[in-house]
């Protein structure tokens, strides 16, 4: 009974906004025909909204170490926690998918990062994606907390959807000691940093806090162009 | 891309790479003269915009009113279509409004002391107010400095000319307008035109020029006088897209200009706003797990349908309808329909990544069918170890291992239906416009109004389908302005349904989509086809999966529907119907050319050349030519217009299979008009077939 009285409310409520709406955003089960009108009724809210912006209070950031011990209760797998420099949007991620030494974690929104060894090497679900990459030498280079010289290749999609390769030379050098405690387990870790340079100049650097065992226990990594850089520990390996 | 770069690197390096930018020396970018392309203000430069880029720009002084629309068709190959207003033009002291078409080609690109070297026509089928021809040079002197020298002929020749090199310059056949002025090009009188552009600052550009244009009609006409050749001008660029130009011309006028430039590689929003895929479950090792890899599952009856059902549900999540499913011990074929990506072989990947989820690992080879329409329209081929051993790499690598195939070559697929798909029902309550913008009386003329859309799919290529508009406001119907055609009003009537067709029927149709035979597909519709005719449409096409040639053939047999878009008819029908030839170059070029009979009885061609970007973005141009003739054509001579595409998911980064299209056609006479029937087969189906998929490829694995 309560149910039924919650769906015609929510029907009679509907029908109160239904007449309003219906001569800017259009409505159906037929997208092809309302998606136009819903676009342009999107463009009109961001523009008054650029017009008329209240500035919104920023939202608390949450504490990482509360949030990765509340994950470790509710998730039984691997946990990453990621933070992106770009939009300070810090979340925890849970293993989604495994599929040889490449694992993917998924926010709960159904976003993803895919890493490889702990490198990042493809994102999902964010918007100017890291479509693919390789790691091949660096890699090994920075599991083995060893220096030396490599190629990192990246892949995005340009402004066409087309795949574009982004290959970049890196060299990897080894730096201090660093002892941590995160959401009940130590590491300890020496940094390794990757220098990368493509041909036209652009330089990027990846920091990596890897353990004896070769387990990337914290780093900094890039993205691309589009996204910035990504925080990434781990919470349960 | 310099801006989010920065964000990236920090504060501290945006900061540094701010103050290198402030220091460094701006370089001098092309910009639109007041025609629209690359120029300096009335006279053209060599200049051209970046391949792809489009640019469109209003400019107004006391002289002229122009609104130009540019395309850079090639790296070399610049277009325009422009609608003016030449204000007291006429004896009677009206206006002119007119609409014209310029093209440019860059004969040679700068290099050491050679100048880049354009030659370019000006207005060349219109009715040839701004008829000119030139051959221009530009020199970069210094990183901000550009210097331009040209001649012109025609117009641009009608101001301080040093003769007629190439003799005379016979006089305009005015007529209907609407034909290449061949006869004239490069004849008459030359003048030479020279000017500078200089990058003050990274955001303004100053330019001074020399002009050969007398203005000899305008002059004539008492509406503007030419006290001086020099004119200057300023261009002040707000940022990537948007400028804004102030001149001071011929010593007695102030003109402004606005300018807008659309990159279509350039989306407003990032690509990729949606829910991540499933990632790919590997199998394990058979030797790990034998058991796992036994096929007995086969001889379970409960096996099938409730894989089915739990793929069916995946996809429908992922905006895909699993139509129908055939398995066996060793491969799959499921039939979806996208309704999710624009990207076909996006919808392709997700699918390939949801079947390694839910099909036992026996299972090696997946069939993924697009669907169109009811129609199996083509089938892509992958092995099971190939998606589970490539998904973190290019997508050029499952690419080499895709086999493209036609659906309809397969005998007996054993296929079985997904339950609930058929019959389904969609409909939609949207709000329309509809504007009238060449109008000579007045320009501007809209109505606004709701149109009530459903769509009934009885089984697969069955569809039922209907609209119904109701306008709001509006003053369409405040036009007096009737068709001056002699012949037969098939479409100069527009007028008319405008005034009468509230509320109207849009269409009222039955469509059957059909494979009669492998390379073939089928439709025939009937009902209300479009806004002024009714009956029945019938169009066969041969398209190979992996051909670039696609042949078809439509007849139609029509009766031309009352204004008030009911019910009734009018007393004319007419028999039409062409043969089609559509061919992908490659690069994104895309060619038509449709011979047969329009709506009026006349015989003639259209071709149509439509450069297509990979993310879905279209620009094209057509033209029409009958064997009627164009006196009695009339104003215009034929038909012919420029249309533009644009995806909704370019605009908004979100998944969306839609796509928003207009055509401008700058007459609606009775010529070369074609009936306008929905779901035409070419269109239908190329998405899905090879060339489209290659090009879209990347997003297999997104």
């Amino acid at each position: 009974m309560g149910e039924v009285l919650a769906v015609s409310l929510r029907r009679s409520a509907r029908a109160a906004t239904l007449l309003a709406l219906l001569a800017v955003a259009g409505c159906g089960s037929d997208t092809s025909k309302t998606e136009g009108s819903q676009i342009a009724l999107g463009v009109a809210k961001s523009l008054k909204s650029k017009m008329f912006s209240r500035k919104a209070a920023a939202p608390a950031t949450p504490d990482p170490e509360k949030l990765a011990q509340a994950a470790l209760k509710s998730f039984e797998g691997p946990i990453i926690l990621a933070q992106l420099e770009s939009s300070g949007l810090l979340t925890v991620l849970g293993e989604y998918g495994r599929n040889g030494a490449v694992r993917t974690y998924s926010t709960p929104n159904e976003q993803t990062l895919v890493l490889r060894d702990g490198l990042l090497i493809a994102t999902r679900g964010l918007g100017k994606d890291l479509m693919s990459s390789e790691t091949g030498e660096v890699a090994g280079l920075i599991l083995a907390r060893q220096a030396g010289n490599g190629r990192h290749v990246y892949r995005y999609l340009d402004g066409e959807d087309i795949e574009r390769p982004l290959p970049m030379e890196c060299s990897v050098t080894s730096g201090a000691a660093k002892s941590y405690s995160f959401a009940g387990t130590s590491h300890a870790t020496v940094e390794m940093a990757e220098t990368c340079r493509s041909a036209d100049g652009r330089t990027v650097t990846n920091s990596y806090w890897v353990t004896g065992s070769g387990l990337v226990a914290l780093s900094r990594q890039w993205i691309g162009p589009g996204l910035g850089y990504v925080t990434i520990q781990t919470v349960r390996p | 891309m310099r801006g989010t770069m920065i964000t990236g690197l920090g504060a501290a390096s945006g900061i540094a790479i701010a103050a290198v930018m402030a220091y460094a020396e701006p370089s001098l970018d092309y910009s639109a003269g007041t025609f629209g392309l690359p120029g300096l203000i009335d006279m053209p430069t060599a200049e051209s915009a970046p391949e792809g880029m489009i640019n469109a720009s209003v400019f107004r002084f006391e002289g002229a009113l122009r609104i130009t629309a540019t395309f850079q068709v090639t790296d070399r190959l610049s277009g325009a279509f422009r609608y003016s207003r030449v204000p007291g033009i006429f004896t009677n002291g009206s206006a002119l409004y007119d609409r014209s078409f310029d093209v440019q080609y860059r004969l040679l690109d700068e290099a050491g002391w050679r100048p880049a070297v354009a030659i370019g026509l000006r207005d060349f089928i219109g009715t040839g107010i701004y008829s000119g021809e030139y051959i221009v040079a530009s020199k970069t002197l210094t990183p901000r400095l550009r210097a331009t020298a040209g001649l012109g002929w025609g117009r641009l020749g009608s101001h301080g000319d040093i003769g007629s090199p190439f003799g005379t310059r016979p006089a305009l056949n005015f007529g209907q307008g609407g034909k290449a002025n061949t006869d004239q090009w490069f004849r008459g009188p030359a003048a030479p035109f020279f000017g500078l552009a200089w990058a003050a600052t990274d955001k303004l550009t100053l330019k001074a020029e020399y002009s050969s244009d007398g203005y000899p009609s305008e002059t004539a006409a008492g509406t503007f006088s030419r006290d001086s050749s020099v004119n200057f001008g300023a261009e002040y660029r707000f940022n990537k897209s948007a400028s804004l130009s102030a001149y001071y011309l011929y010593g007695s006028e102030v003109g402004l200009q606005f300018n807008l430039t659309l990159d279509p590689r350039r989306p407003p929003a990032p690509s990729g706003l949606e829910t991540a895929p499933l990632p790919v479950r590997p199998r394990p090792a058979y030797a790990a797990d034998p058991g796992a890899w036994a096929t007995d599952w086969t001889e379970d009856p409960e096996v099938r349908p409730g894989i089915q059902t739990a793929l069916a549900k995946a996809l429908a999540k992922d905006g895909q309808v699993l139509e129908s499913m055939a398995l066996s011990a060793t491969s799959v074929e499921v039939r979806i329909r996208n309704q999710r990506y624009l990207s076909q072989p996006q919808a392709v990947g997700r699918t390939a990544r949801a079947l390694t989820r839910a099909l036992p690992p026996s299972v090696e080879t997946f069939v993924i069918t697009s669907m169109t329409e009811g129609m199996p329209a083509s089938s892509v081929t992958l092995s099971r170890s190939d998606i589970e051993r490539l998904e973190s790499e290019e997508s050029a690598e499952i690419l080499r291992t895709a086999r493209f195939s036609d659906p309809a070559a397969v005998a007996d697929p054993g296929l079985v239906p997904s339950p609930g798909v058929y019959p389904r029902f969609v409909w939609s309550l949207a709000p329309y416009g509809e504007a009238s913008v060449f109008d000579p009386d007045d320009p501007l003329r809209a109505d606004f109004g709701l149109k009530l859309s459903g769509k009934y799919e009885l089984r697969p290529g069955l569809v039922a389908a209907g609209s119904i508009r109701k306008k709001l406001i509006g003053n369409l119907d405040d036009s007096t302005r009737t068709s001056d055609s002699t012949v037969y009003h098939v479409r100069s009537d527009l007028v008319e349904y405008q005034k009468q067709g509230d509320p109207g029927i849009d269409n009222l149709t039955l469509a059957w989509y059909s494979r009669p035979a492998p390379n073939l597909y089928g439709r025939v519709t009937v009902g209300l086809l479009e806004r002024m005719y009714g009956g029945v449409s019938g169009e066969l096409l041969w398209k190979p999966v992996d051909s670039r040639l696609a042949l078809g053939v439509e007849v139609n047999q029509v009766k031309q529907r009352d204004f008030d878009t009911l019910f009734t008819f009018r007393d004319y029908e007419a028999t039409t119907g062409h043969v089609s030839a559509y061919y992908d170059f490659g690069h994104g070029f895309l060619g038509q050319v449709d011979v047969g009979r329009y709506l009026l009885g006349d015989w003639g061609a259209t071709v149509t050349l439509d450069r297509e970007f990979a993310n879905g973005w279209k620009v094209g141009a057509y033209a029409t030519f009958t064997d009627l003739s164009s006196a009695d054509f009339g104003e215009g001579s034929f038909d012919k217009g420029v249309r533009l595409t644009i995806p909704v998911a370019w605009t908004t980064g979100k998944p969306s299979v839609n796509k928003v299209s207009t055509t401008i056609k700058p007459l609606n006479r009775d010529g070369g008009a074609r009936l306008e029937v929905d779901g035409r087969l070419y269109e239908t189906i190329r998405s899905t077939h090879q060339g489209d998929q290659q090009v879209q490829w990347g997003r297999f694995w997104r």
